[in-house]
């Protein structure tokens, strides 16, 4: 069938179930009744007719119930179904739900807190194109592995004159704190001072105006670039800034454009609010700058690697041409001993540059991060424990629905439903209690500032990981339980045929849940005012009444759980094997309890 | 007495586009009439048949709609698509491939 039109039919049973509901009942009840007045008319009692129909016909609810299980749709009807009972079932017991939900909320919500941190600290990329082939520079002492993240200027200079291996390279220094007046207004911002290359080789687009190029830095323009968060924050996003003139450290500069939505510079924990152009260092400090100082470190330097250029080979050249302008710069032998003893270092710079925030919470944020984990699964563990238990609270019913025919599959399949109910709940909560505390653990660790270095609003990924995270637990404490409830030798040995009828068992069937754990719902309530032949409840004794209904809801129930009872007249639910029933012989058989041997539901 | 066999649901399926190529039946006539042509081969019991139907009017083989029956009560009357009448085309010719071939083995 082509996908389309299944789609079209499963949107169609699900959107108008009302409407195929009564179309299909009509159908089948007009087929029925056909019959009987086809035996009415060759002389039959009314009654006959239909005690003769049904036999030869069949229970127009099992035939109704065939035609559902195979309708397209029928997997999420049932889903949905079993959703509903679920969310029943959580608020029918609530101290073991508030229990529940409590324990996987604060496993899920503190693990997903974590892992925002984490990710965002430790992981996330640099929000530009093509990230991974950024690379950032650092110098050391030959053999040894700690390096210096700062730079000399005229190095930098060297290697943006004569590299062939890299797409651009910039140098950045972080400013510190400028004040920022507007129209008179003070405040105080955090600043950064930029090569010419910085935006371009970062490959970002304005989303107002223009950012910074390589003219700017060169005559030591007085233009600024503000970020997109301190746009929004300070001027409200509005789109006439272009051109406004602020004044930075009392110095008059002119607002060129705004950075893209989502950048916030490639040094995470240290977000900033304005960059302008290196060379308009004296004009910002008093004082000169070092440009000519081949020791003097105080530049990040970060490049992009040339498509198909190596690491390496990028770091063999960058190495040479630093060691060069280094020995060219020195001044004193010491200096000369220092050029010799220290190499440049290229290393891969997705998620920026060194990061003092990454350097110092990497390990502790991996620590917690499966300590938590630990947590989770502790969590789990007890929360399958309580299903457990409820679940041999249950075990009359499953023990039943499993006698007359129920697939195991499907009774496992309603238990991890309910299973992901409760799941689904804990993650929304879980989801809540991440953002929250992700935000409460980054003030504890760094405090003292009044905007955290790092955003923390939820994201997709968040999300993503919280549900990906219940998922996991659904999962892990709802399908032990829901197997090992319905394995076989758990079902007691007393419940194969024999002790279908009797008060006892019309005990296990009536005062458990009616609805559709069963599978006879409304119908059972039928089948208590009206017998199996439709006709009201006369005045039979009550054992006698009892005696015929179990036998009745057995049929209908087997019939619409859907087992594969070979023997048994009528089809398969697999829709395999049809066996004609032979005619006049099939109400007594119909009603015989089956063997489990014959049956593919044990 | 009636024989037991049993029936694959292809050939189910086959039957049932068979029976309605003749003519729209409703459910109960689509039952009867296989019996007839089969000779009373086949009994197919409503559970098996109802499914068989709406399965093949959801697959777009057979059409449906809701007439006045015998006795004037609304029932659903099933017919042949052109697709339909194709597959039954298709199916026969399948079939009676495969019939040869298992004619043919089981001589030898």
């Amino acid at each position: 069938m082509p996908v389309m039109s299944r789609i079209t039919n499963v949107w169609r049973n699900l959107l108008h179930r009302d409407r195929v509901e009564r179309d299909l009942d009509d159908e089948v009840r007009a087929a029925f009744d056909l019959l009987v007045d086809e035996k009415i008319q060759a002389g039959m009692r009314s009654e006959d007719a239909r005690r003769a129909a049904t036999l030869e016909f069949g229970y127009v609810d099992s035939i109704k119930e065939e035609v559902r299980d195979i309708r397209a749709g029928a997997l999420v009807e049932t889903f949905l179904s079993d959703v509903r009972y679920g969310v029943r079932l959580l608020f029918r017991s609530p101290v073991f739900s508030i229990f529940a939900v409590a324990s996987l909320a604060l496993g899920i919500g503190a693990t997903a807190a974590i892992f925002t941190l984490f990710d965002k600290v430790v992981l996330r990329k640099v929000p530009v194109p093509e990230p991974d082939r950024l690379v950032v520079g650092s110098f050391g002492r030959q053999g040894t592995p700690f390096n210096y993240n700062l730079l000399p200027y005229p190095q930098f200079e060297q290697i943006r004159h004569r590299n062939t291996t890299l797409d651009g390279v910039f140098a950045m220094s972080p400013m510190g704190r400028v004040t920022v007046a507007l129209r008179g207004e003070p405040d105080i911002a955090e600043g950064l001072l930029v090569s010419g290359d910085y935006y371009g080789t970062l490959r970002l687009k304005p989303a107002v105006g223009r950012l910074l190029g390589p003219p700017d830095d060169r005559a030591g323009q007085a233009v600024a670039v503000i970020s997109y968060a301190y746009w929004q924050r300070r001027f409200g996003g509005r789109t006439d800034i272009v051109g406004d003139g602020i004044a930075l450290n009392q110095k008059p500069f002119t607002i060129v454009g705004v950075e893209p939505r989502g950048f916030v510079g490639i040094e995470i924990g240290r977000p900033y609010d304005i960059s302008v152009p290196m060379r308009t260092f004296e004009i910002l400090r008093e004082g000169n700058a070092p440009w000519n100082d081949a020791f003097a470190t105080w530049i990040y330097v970060t490049g992009r690697l040339k498509r198909g250029v190596s690491l390496e080979r990028a770091e063999a050249e960058t190495r040479e041409i630093f060691r060069q302008a280094s020995v060219d710069g020195a001044r004193s032998p010491s200096d000369a001993r220092l050029a010799a003893e220290h190499v440049f270092r290229l290393e891969p710079g997705s998620t920026g540059t060194a990061s003092g925030l990454r350097a110092g919470y990497e390990r502790w944020l991996r620590l917690l991060l499966l300590l938590l984990g630990a947590v989770l699964l502790l969590a789990c563990l007890n929360v399958a424990t309580l299903l457990l238990s409820r679940s041999d609270a249950r075990r009359g019913e499953i023990t039943t629905r499993l006698a007359i025919g129920a697939g195991r599959w499907r009774i496992v399949r309603q238990f991890l439903t309910e299973s992901l109910v409760l799941a689904a709940v804990a993650g929304g909560l879980g989801l809540a209690i991440a953002s929250w505390g992700s935000r409460v653990l980054l003030r504890i660790a760094v405090p003292g500032t009044e905007r955290l270095p790092i955003d923390v609003t939820p994201d997709l990924r968040m999300v993503g990981f919280t549900a990906g995270v219940s998922l996991l637990t659904c999962l892990l404490f709802g399908l032990m339980p829901a197997i090992r409830a319905t394995s076989p030798r758990v079902v007691p040995r007393r419940v194969a045929s024999g002790a279908l009828t009797g008060p006892s068992c019309r005990r296990w069937i009536v005062s458990s849940d009616p609805h559709q754990h069963l599978g006879v719902g409304h119908r059972l309530r039928q089948a208590q005012r009206t017998d199996v032949l439709g006709r009201r409840a006369t005045g039979r004794t009550a054992q006698a009444r009892r005696a015929e209904h179990v036998p009745a809801v057995a049929r209908r129930t087997s019939q619409r759980s859907g087992c594969a009872v070979r023997d048994r007249v009528g089809r398969s639910s697999r829709g395999r094997q049809y066996l004609p029933r032979p005619l006049g012989q099939a109400g007594r058989r119909q009603v015989a309890p089956r063997r489990p041997t014959h049956s593919r539901c044990f | 007495m009636p024989r037991r066999a049993t029936l694959l649901q292809g050939t189910l399926d086959l039957l049932i586009l068979k029976a309605l190529s003749s003519g729209e039946l409703h459910g109960l006539g689509v039952s009867r009439r296989v019996e007839q042509i089969t000779d009373g081969t086949f009994v197919v019991q409503p559970g098996s048949l109802f499914p068989a139907l709406h399965r093949l009017e959801e697959a777009g083989w057979l059409t449906s709609v809701w007439q006045p029956s015998e006795n004037n009560r609304r029932a659903k009357y099933y017919a042949l698509s052109r697709a339909g009448r194709r597959q039954l085309g298709e199916e026969t010719v399948q079939w009676n491939r495969v019939a040869l071939a298992m004619a043919r083995a089981l001589k030898a």
